[in-house]
Parts: C-alpha cells; structure tokens; sequence
C-alpha cells in the first residue's frame, strides 16, 4: 500500500515537472488521436524562442520576431503516406496574431476569412497551407499531399489546435 | 572583397586539398583540374529555358542534358558519362547534402537530385551506397523526397543523432554522421536564394543542415562559424562537386519561400569549387536585385565569402574564377 501511494506521490511530480517545463506553445501541438488518423513523428518536435526561433526559421527568423513571435514550437505528423506539418507561435498580443496573419494573407496572395473561431485563410501552392490567429497564437498548417485530400485535414488539425487554445 | 589571398597562397591551399584525395587515385588529379582548370577555380553555368514546361514543371531531359553538358565541360570531358568517371568511382559512398528547410519552390529539387544520381550511376556508384541527406527527414519530406532507409538510394536524415562534437575556429557542433561516419565523397547541392542574415544561401550556407546547432552560428552574417564549418577537413576534403539548383532562385525576402521574389534562371551551376560557386550565385542574385530596383545586398552581409577564402575553402577572387557556359 506504501509503495503505491509513493509511486503515486512520484507520478504525480513527475507530471507536474514535465507540465510546468513543457512551454504552453508546444501543448497546442496535437496529441495522437486529436485528429484522426495522424500521429506525431518521431524527432520532429522543434522548439525555440528569442533568437532560438532561428531553430525552426533559420536566417530567416527575424522576420518572425521583429513581428512579434515569442517563441514557437514545430511539429509534423503522419498517415500513411500523409505528412502534415504545425507551427505554432505565440506572439506578443492578439493583435500581432491577427497582424501576422493578414502580412502572410499579402503575402502568399490568400483570401482572409472570419469564423466564429479564428481568422486565417488557405492556400494551395506550392502545397496546401493553412495561416490562422487564434487569440495570442499565431499557427500554421501545411499539408504535403495533393490538395484534393489534405483540405479537411488542415481544416481538422487548425480545429483541434483551436480547441486547446482556448 | 577586401584583402586576397595571393596565387601562391591559393595554389599552396589548392594543393593541400588535392592532397587529401590522393586516397582516390585518378580521383583527385580530376578533382584538381575541375577545381583549377588552368591554376583557376572552374564554374560552369548550364541554361535552358525549356527546363521548365507547363509553369515550373521540371523536364527531366532537358535537365539531364544540362548536367551532363556541364559535368564534361567541367573536366574536360568529351561526354558527361566521362566526367562523372572522372570524379567518382565505384568504390565511393556519396552523400549528397540537400537544402529542404523551407520546403517545395525554395529547396533544392527531387528532380535535380535524380539527374545527380544518374549521373553518378555512370560512374558505376552503386545506388545502395548514395545517401540524399539533410538536418531532419521533416525537411526531406516537406520538400518531395521519400525517405528510405532500405534498399537503393537511401533518403534520410541526422534528426537527432549526431556525430562527435568538432571545435574548429568560432564553430562549435555536432557534425552530422552522414559526413563523419558514412561517405567517402560528398555533393553539396544547395538552391539559390537569398538569405536575411547572410545576404545569399547557396553551397556554404547548406551545411546549416550539416550539424546540431545552427541557430548558434548565425551571429555576424555567419561569419567566421560558416567558413569554419566548411574548412573542417572531411568537410571540405570530402566535397568533390557542387550542384547549385538556380532553376528559379529567389532574390528578396528568403529564406522563406517568397513567391513574388523569385525568378526563373533556369540554370545550374556546377563547380568543384562551394566558394567560387556561391561567388558567382551571389552575383547572379545582385543582378537580379538591381533588375528589380532593389536594394543590392551589402558587402557586410557578404564577408563570409572572404574568410572561407582565407580559410582556403576556395576562392572569391574573380580572377581566380573561370566562368564557362554548358
């Protein structure tokens, strides 16, 4: 009975540690199971923030934090032959959220919409991507399969990041 | 540029490269002349506007006769199955380091990648002894490559297991094991685009890729960690070609991919030597960058180009550099 409520007491230390020194950036990140069929890759979790945004951006990262990234952590996930990557950002406010966001709608050319959730809009070249602001978060999807398929599940994987930002 | 290496100096760093190949009998006197081409570095530029069909669709005929025409004038070849003979042999393992960090339309293309494989299939490599590497199979697949571990070419990458750490100069990183422990020669094939820290990404900047740590190394415009990195001795030792992807650089803005920065070149580049080769890529985005009425990229972003010079990775001297056309 000892032994496990010490392994309990353990257990339960061991989850707060790991929670507390996981950045909330990177709980965003979809866990196996959020969306169907996908789960995380191994080795392809990256994080980074200050200037270790260069980690994820390399030279190009001070695009990223002269707009206003704090930090930002970086996923792909799997399905067959399915690769979808996330990026998830946290900025300095909603509004730099909401300002990256429309930078990249002029970007890439992509045509901003509003839903009760998130503002954001897609693109389908060179691959199909999703930009979206989700309050202080600044994420993205981009899917590396044909654009026929990969729709919904950018849609799906934007939801379930929505979801826990909430 | 600032201050040059003389030609002495530059023979003298010539030969102590030449010199660790002699491993390679027949190899390295190729390697020397490719490199040197009458006592200058030799970059061969190979273009043809129907490489692309139907927008950016690469014609892989068109592509593979570019190459083959630039590896033959690149050894003095009568063909380009000659020149690959020339510079590999059967005995090789060839990594051939790829830029997929940014994914499709600003990374280094499959298609590219196959026509470099062909060629090396020429020289009788064994397909089971090509490794297409870069920093993360996330980047490979991001770009259009498979990975594969098994049989045939192999597609894959450090991840997270890396080589020994190496100390050289201002770089201090794990190296990839790709280089350290598997290849015998490495083909450094890098896109051309611009880059925000360092004015131009081409051959040197690839080898970002090659190692643990590079946010660490960025500080500076690179420089020296970048000429560093690439005079460590089985880097630059093991680096017998460089194919520069300039099908569609990007001049602005990179390096992300920027779609209204880019511009079709539809070209490679080929060298034996990373420094002459980013030289001339420099100078190709420079040009473009005026074309457009834009800000040329200054000289204080570019010094990394003089310290891998004087670190004798090659040469930035325009008068060391023999600009040939395919």
């Amino acid at each position: 009975m000892r032994v496990a409520t010490l392994m309990s007491v353990l257990l339960l230390f061991a989850v707060t540690v790991y929670g507390a020194a996981t950045p909330a950036v990177e709980k965003l990140l979809p866990v196996k199971g959020d969306v169907k069929g996908f789960a995380p890759m191994a080795n392809s979790l990256t994080y980074g923030k200050g200037d270790d945004v260069s980690k994820v951006y390399d030279g190009g990262y001070e695009l990223y934090t002269s707009h206003g990234v704090v930090d930002v952590a970086r996923q792909m996930y799997q399905r067959d032959k399915n690769y979808i990557e996330v990026t998830v950002h946290t900025m300095k406010s909603a509004k730099a959220a909401l300002d990256f966001v429309k930078y990249w709608a002029k970007e890439r050319g992509g045509k901003l919409r509003t839903t009760k959730r998130y503002l954001g809009f897609t693109v389908t070249k060179p691959n199909m991507m999703g930009y979206y602001a989700m309050g202080k978060y600044f994420v993205t999807v981009s899917a590396y399969y044909p654009t026929a398929k990969s729709a919904k599940d950018v849609e799906a994987f934007a939801q379930a990041i929505w979801k826990k930002s909430r | 540029m600032g201050e040059k290496t003389t030609r002495r100096e530059f023979l003298k760093q010539m030969a102590l490269a030449g010199a660790a190949l002699t491993v390679l009998p027949g190899v390295a006197e190729a390697a020397e002349a490719a490199a040197k081409g009458s006592s200058k570095s030799r970059v061969v530029i190979a273009t043809d506007t129907a490489v692309f069909s139907q927008g950016t669709t690469v014609n892989k005929a068109v592509l593979g006769k570019m190459l083959g025409n630039s590896m033959a004038k690149l050894t003095d070849s009568k063909t380009g199955a000659q020149a690959w003979e020339k510079l590999f042999t059967p005995n090789d393992v060839v990594g051939i380091k790829v830029n997929c960090l940014f994914g499709v339309g600003v990374s280094t293309r499959p298609e590219v990648v196959r026509a470099v494989i062909d060629g090396l299939k020429m020289a009788g490599v064994d397909e089971n002894n090509i490794i297409v590497w870069d920093r993360s199979t996330s980047d490979l697949i991001k770009a259009g490559f498979s990975p594969n571990s098994g049989k045939g070419v192999k597609v894959f990458a450090d991840d997270d297991h890396w080589g020994p750490e190496i100390q050289r100069g201002a770089f201090k990183g794990k190296i990839s094991t790709v280089i350290n422990d598997r290849v015998t020669a490495i083909i450094n094939m890098p896109v051309l685009k611009s880059h925000g820290l360092t004015g131009v990404s081409c051959c040197m900047k690839n080898h970002f890729g090659s190692f643990n740590n590079p946010g660490k190394h960025h500080g500076n415009a690179c420089t020296p960690a970048m000429a560093d990195f690439n005079s460590i001795p089985m880097v630059k030792d093991k680096t017998r070609l460089v194919v520069v992807d300039a099908l569609r650089p990007q001049h602005s803005s990179g390096p992300g991919l920027q779609n209204n920065d880019q511009f079709n070149y539809h070209s490679l580049i080929v060298s034996a030597d990373p420094v002459a080769a980013d030289y001339h890529g420099t100078g190709i985005i420079q040009s473009e960058l005026a074309k457009a009425g834009k800000q040329t990229i200054p000289d204080s972003k570019l010094i990394w180009l003089q310290a891998a010079q004087e670190r004798g990775v090659g040469t930035c001297d325009p008068s060391k550099i023999e600009v040939l056309k395919a």
